[in-house]
C-alpha cells in the first residue's frame, strides 16, 4: 500500500510503503470445500488460508469460514475472481471492499488524518531534521498502487479523530483550472475558450498564442507541485487534452506523482428516481488528488470543506469520494462497523423481500405523510422540523435492517400500523452509524451558532445522537431500545489517542460548519434511502417500511398536539409542519408569539421523544395553487419570508434549472422587494413596486438589450438525440448538436436558446447555445411570457 | 420511483381516467368538467386517503368526495346564515312539488335558468 504523507515542518511531500497490510476475504461453504480451497489456493499465489468463525449479520449465528490472506493487494482481486470460477457455490465475504478502506480499518487511520509513523527510509531520501523513529507526519490520501521502494513504514498511528469537529484542514497546496466562458457548459458541446489556471486566487490565462498550453502548464506543476487539482470539466476534457497535446508534443506532464500512468474510467448513462442521468469518465491521479467540481456531488453541493468532512467520517479515498454517492460513503461507514463487530459483508445483496399478502403490501409500501397546504396568503406562521428525523428514528428507534423481525425477539414490541418486531437485545449497525452523524451534526449547528453569536435556541433534543433519550418508554409503541453498546468505534492508543487541546484557529467558521454539516446532511438522508435500495448490502425494504410508517405516527402525533392546542396546521410535509394561530378575522385569538410556538416545539419534541425544531416564525407565508387548477394545493409550491427577512422559495421558476438566468433574476428581484413587506397591506404595495421591476424586465427584453448568456436554457436530455419523436425544444437542440458532430448522450444537459417558437421550420425554433450566432437573435415573445408566468406566482394573491 | 405500489395521487388519476372512459362520455359536455373537478378536489383530503390507504381506492375517493360536500355545504349553510338541519327538524310537511319545480319550497322564477 503506498501512502503519501505531509510532513509539517518542512510541507515536504513524501511518498511510502505500507508492506504489511495483507488484505483478506472471507469464503463460507461445506467444510470439505473449503479444505481443497484451502489447498488448492496457496499453491497458485502468496495468500494465507485459515479455517476461523465469523457472524451472521441477519441471524447472528457464528459461520464456520475461511479466511484467504492476500500477501500483496495486488493479489486481492484476482485471487477473489479465482475463488468465484473454483466453485460458484462458495459464498464470498468482505470481497469486493476497496483496499485503501479496508487498509484505513485496518490502521485505524483515514484519509487527510494526522499521523506518527515509524519508518525506515532510503538512504537517498533522508531528509535533514527527519527522523526515521515517530516523526510526526500529516497524513494526506492514500492511494493505490505499487511502485519502487523508496521507504517503509514500520508502524502508523494515528492522532487525530474523525468525528472531531475542530480539527486542522490539510495543509494542501491547491492549483484551480478551468475554461473561459459559462463554466456549465460541457466544453464537449462546442465551447471554445482558453484555460484558466490559479495558484491562491492568481487566474492566469493560458492560450496557445505564445507557446503551447501544456507545455505552460508542465511548467506551473513544476513550479507549484500543487497537492491537489481542482478543475472543472478536468475528468472528460481539460486533463485529457492537456495530457494528449503534451503528447503530441513529446513533453512529460507530471500529473500524477508516481510515475504510473494517469488512470482514467468510462462515462456512462444510469437511472436513478425514475431519471436518467449522465456521469462523466474521470482522470484520476496518483500522489495528487484531482476533483472535478462538476462531476463531484460533495464538491458541488458542500464544496471542499463539506468534501474534506465526507472523507473523514467515511474513509473512502478523497478522489473516489467525490465522485461517487453520499450513498456509498455511508454504506462503507455501515461496513466498517460490521466489519469491527466481525460480521461478514456479503459481497452482494442477498437478503430478499420477505413474503406478504396483498393487503400488507399496500399497507407498507408507502412514503412519508404529505398535507396539501391550505392556498392564500398566510401571516405570522412558523415551521417546525423534526431534526433529522428519519435517521433520528433510525437511532431512537433502533431500526436497522437486522434489527427488524430479528430472529432473537419474537415478543418485542410492534412497529405502528406494519406490525414489524424490532430487536430489543442488540443495537443495530445502521443505528449506532446514524447516532454518530447526528451527533456530530448537532456539534456543528452549536458550532455555527456561537460563531454567529446566536444564543442557544432551547431545542433540539438534549442528547438527540439517540444515546441519551434511548431509555425512555415511547409511548404509543411500548418500544424498550438495548442499551446502546460504546460508542467509539475505533481504540486510539492513549499515548498518541489524544489529541492536543486544539486552539482556537481550529474551530470551523459558520460557513465551514455549514459545508460541514450538509454533507452530514446528504450522508444521513442516503442512509435511510439506502435502507430501501435494491443493491445496498445492508438494505432491508422491512426497515425502510418501519422508518416511513414511525414518520407517518409522529406526523400524525405533531398535528394533533398543534391543533389540541389552537394552533392550525396550513401544511405538513414528511418532517415538517407550518402552523399558525390568531390574526383570523372570523375567530379573533391573539397571535401566536415566537415563546408560544417554542413552547408548542417542545411539547410536541416531548410527546415523540423525536428532536424537533422552530425552524423560522414568518412574517407571511403564500401557498400557491397548481399550476393546472387554481383550486387545488401542490406540497412543493410557496415562498415565505422570515421574521429577518429571509426569503424561503420552493417549486419557483427561480427554483427550477431549466429557467434561464434571466427569468431567475427577475423573480429573484421580485421577491426580494416583496420580503420587505410585513402585512397584507405592505405585500399589496411592495406588489406595485414589483410589478414596475418586472415592466422593466419586459422593456428590456424588448429592446433587445438582453445579453444572449442570459438567455441559456439548459434541460437534461432523456434520451438519445435520434430517438425523440416529438419536435420540443430539447429535441431540436439536440439534433443540432448531433448534426455538428457532438456525441450525446441520454443524461446529459444540453443548452439552448429559444430562437423563434412560432417558425414553420423546425430548426430555427431554437438553437444550441454552443452554436448560437448574435444574428439569430431571441424569440421576445416566448421570453416574455417566461417572465410573465414567473410573475404570476407572486402576484396570485395580491390585490393591486 | 421504485415504489411497487401506486401512490394515491396517482391513484385518482387512473380512476379519473376509467371513470372519464365510459362513465364521462355519457354525460353532457357541460356536466363533464364537473367529474373532473369532483375527482381534483379529492387531491384535498390525498394526505387522510394514503394514511387510511383502502384496498379499492374508490371507497377512498367516495369518503373524501363526501366529506368534501359536506364541508362546502357547511360553508354555504354560514356563508347564507341558514342551518339545513333545523328543517329537517322541522315537523311540519314539506310542500309539494307543483309541475316540474325545481326546488320545490320556493316560487318559481319568472324565467326558468337553464339547467347548467
Amino acid at each position: 500500500m503506498i501512502v503519501w504523507l505531509i510532513e509539517p515542518s518542512q510541507q515536504k511531500r513524501r511518498r511510502l510503503i505500507d508492506g504489511s497490510f495483507r488484505p483478506c476475504f472471507y469464503v463460507q461453504g461445506p467444510e470439505r470445500q473449503l479444505a481443497r480451497l484451502a489447498e488448492a489456493l496457496p499453491a497458485r499465489a502468496a495468500v494465507s488460508c485459515a479455517l476461523t468463525e465469523r457472524q451472521n449479520i441477519w441471524d447472528r449465528r457464528l459461520l464456520r469460514v475461511l479466511q484467504v490472506s492476500a500477501h500483496h493487494p495486488t493479489l486481492f482481486a484476482p485471487v477473489a475472481r479465482f475463488v468465484r470460477r473454483f466453485d460458484s457455490g462458495l459464498a464470498l465475504y468482505d470481497s469486493d471492499l476497496m483496499l485503501a478502506t479496508m487498509y484505513c480499518w485496518e490502521k485505524n487511520i483515514f484519509p487527510l488524518a494526522r499521523v506518527e509513523i515509524e519508518a525506515s527510509l532510503a538512504a537517498t531520501d533522508v531528509a535533514p531534521g527527519f527522523s526515521p523513529a515517530r516523526a510526526a507526519l500529516k497524513g494526506s490520501a492514500t492511494p493505490l498502487g505499487t511502485a519502487g521502494l523508496p521507504a517503509e513504514i514500520h508502524s502508523i498511528t494515528c492522532c487525530d479523530d474523525e468525528w472531531l469537529t475542530e480539527y486542522e484542514r490539510p495543509p494542501v497546496r491547491t492549483m484551480r483550472i478551468r475554461l473561459e466562458g459559462i463554466s456549465d457548459v460541457n466544453p464537449k458541446h462546442g465551447r471554445h475558450g482558453a484555460i484558466e489556471v490559479a495558484v491562491e486566487n492568481d487566474w492566469q490565462t493560458l492560450d496557445d498564442s505564445d507557446e503551447p498550453t501544456a507545455q505552460v502548464f508542465e511548467r506551473l506543476l513544476r513550479v507549484h507541485d500543487p497537492d491537489v487539482l481542482v478543475t472543472e470539466w478536468g475528468d472528460d476534457v481539460l486533463l485529457p487534452g492537456l495530457l494528449r497535446q503534451a503528447q503530441r508534443l513529446r513533453i512529460r506532464l507530471p500529473l500524477n506523482r508516481d510515475a504510473l500512468p494517469v488512470e482514467r474510467t468510462r462515462s456512462r448513462s444510469y437511472m436513478s428516481y425514475g431519471r436518467i442521468l449522465f456521469k462523466e469518465s474521470t482522470t484520476i491521479l496518483f500522489g495528487r488528488l484531482h476533483i472535478d467540481t462538476q462531476n463531484s456531488f460533495a464538491a458541488d453541493q458542500c464544496e471542499m470543506e463539506g468534501l474534506w468532512e465526507l472523507v473523514r467520517v467515511t474513509k473512502l479515498p478523497v478522489q473516489y469520494a467525490c465522485r461517487t454517492t453520499p450513498g456509498t460513503g455511508i454504506s462503507y461507514m455501515q461496513m466498517e462497523t460490521a466489519w469491527r463487530d466481525g460480521v461478514l459483508i456479503p459481497a452482494q445483496k442477498a437478503e430478499p423481500e420477505s413474503l406478504k399478502h396483498p393487503d400488507e403490501l399496500l399497507r407498507a409500501d408507502r412514503g412519508g405523510l404529505v398535507f396539501p397546504p391550505r392556498l392564500g396568503f398566510f401571516e405570522n406562521v412558523a415551521e417546525l422540523d423534526f431534526v433529522s428525523e428519519f435517521p433520528s428514528i433510525m437511532a431512537q428507534f433502533n431500526i436497522s435492517p437486522e434489527t427488524i423481525n430479528c430472529p432473537c425477539c419474537p415478543q418485542a414490541p410492534r412497529v405502528p400500523e406494519l406490525g414489524y418486531r424490532v430487536c430489543q437485545r442488540h443495537r443495530g449497525i445502521t443505528s449506532r452509524v446514524v447516532e454518530r452523524l447526528i451527533a456530530k451534526r448537532r456539534q456543528y449547528k452549536e458550532l455555527r451558532d456561537l460563531g454567529l453569536g446566536v444564543g442557544d435556541s432551547g431545542f433540539g433534543m438534549q442528547g438527540a445522537s439517540g444515546v441519551a433519550s434511548l431509555h425512555f418508554p415511547i409511548p404509543n409503541s411500548g418500544f424498550q431500545i438495548p442499551e446502546p453498546e460504546p460508542l467509539p468505534i475505533v481504540h486510539r492508543p492513549s499515548s498518541s489517542g489524544n489529541p492536543a487541546p486544539h486552539p482556537e484557529s481550529l474551530t470551523p467558521n459558520p460557513s465551514a460548519c455549514k459545508q460541514r454539516r450538509d454533507v452530514l446532511k446528504w450522508l444521513l438522508v442516503c442512509c435511510f434511502g439506502y435502507t430501501g435500495y435494491k443493491n445496498a448490502r445492508f438494505g432491508k425494504i422491512e426497515a425502510h417500511e418501519a422508518i416511513n410508517a414511525l414518520a407517518r405516527e409522529k406526523l400524525l402525533v405533531a398535528k394533533e398536539v398543534a391543533e389540541q392546542r389552537g394552533f392550525r396546521v396550513l401544511h405538513a410535509l414528511v418532517d415538517s409542519i407550518y402552523v399558525c394561530r390568531g390574526g383570523s378575522r372570523t375567530a379573533p385569538t391573539p397571535l401566536a408569539s415566537r415563546e408560544d410556538y417554542l413552547r408548542l416545539a417542545q411539547e410536541i419534541e416531548q410527546i415523540t421523544r423525536l428532536p424537533m425544531a422552530l425552524e423560522a416564525v414568518y412574517r407571511y407565508a403564500v401557498f400557491l395553487p397548481s399550476k393546472q387548477s387554481a383550486e387545488i394545493p401542490v406540497p412543493n409550491r410557496f415562498f415565505c419570508v422570515s421574521d429577518e427577512g429571509e426569503l424561503k422559495v420552493r417549486g419557483l421558476e427561480c427554483r427550477r434549472h431549466d429557467t434561464p438566468p434571466f427569468v431567475t433574476r427577475m423573480q429573484r428581484e421580485v421577491l426580494a422587494i416583496l420580503a420587505e413587506a410585513r402585512d397584507f397591506a405592505t405585500y399589496c404595495d411592495k406588489l406595485r413596486e414589483a410589478r414596475e421591476v418586472y415592466e422593466r424586465y419586459q422593456e428590456r427584453l424588448r429592446d433587445g438589450s438582453v445579453a444572449a448568456e442570459e438567455l441559456v436554457i439548459r434541460k437534461r436530455l432523456t434520451k438519445a438525440p435520434g430517438n425523440y419523436q416529438k419536435n420540443s425544444s430539447t429535441a431540436i437542440a439536440a439534433r443540432q448538436l448531433d448534426r455538428a458532430g457532438v456525441k450525446l448522450r441520454p443524461g446529459e444537459n444540453i443548452e439552448f436558446i429559444i430562437t423563434d417558437a412560432r417558425s414553420s421550420l423546425v430548426d430555427d425554433r431554437v438553437r444550441a447555445w454552443t452554436l448560437w450566432e448574435g444574428w439569430r437573435g431571441y424569440d421576445v415573445e416566448a421570453y416574455g411570457k417566461a417572465l410573465a408566468k414567473a410573475f404570476e406566482p407572486v402576484a396570485h394573491f395580491g390585490r393591486q | 420511483m421504485g415504489r411497487t405500489v401506486a401512490t394515491f395521487r396517482d391513484l385518482i388519476e387512473q380512476e379519473l381516467q376509467n371513470w372519464k372512459q365510459r362513465f364521462g362520455r355519457a354525460l353532457r359536455q357541460e356536466e363533464q368538467a364537473h367529474l373532473e373537478a369532483m375527482f381534483n378536489r379529492v387531491r384535498l383530503y390525498v394526505q387522510a386517503c394514503t394514511y387510511h390507504f383502502p384496498v379499492d381506492a374508490m371507497h377512498g375517493i367516495h369518503v373524501a368526495v363526501e366529506l368534501d360536500h359536506e364541508i362546502r355545504l357547511r360553508k354555504i349553510e354560514a356563508a347564507l346564515g341558514i342551518n339545513l338541519e333545523t328543517q329537517w327538524m322541522d315537523s311540519r310537511p314539506l310542500p309539494l312539488p307543483a309541475g316540474d319545480d325545481r326546488v320545490a319550497h320556493r316560487a318559481e322564477p319568472a324565467e326558468t335558468p337553464p339547467a347548467d
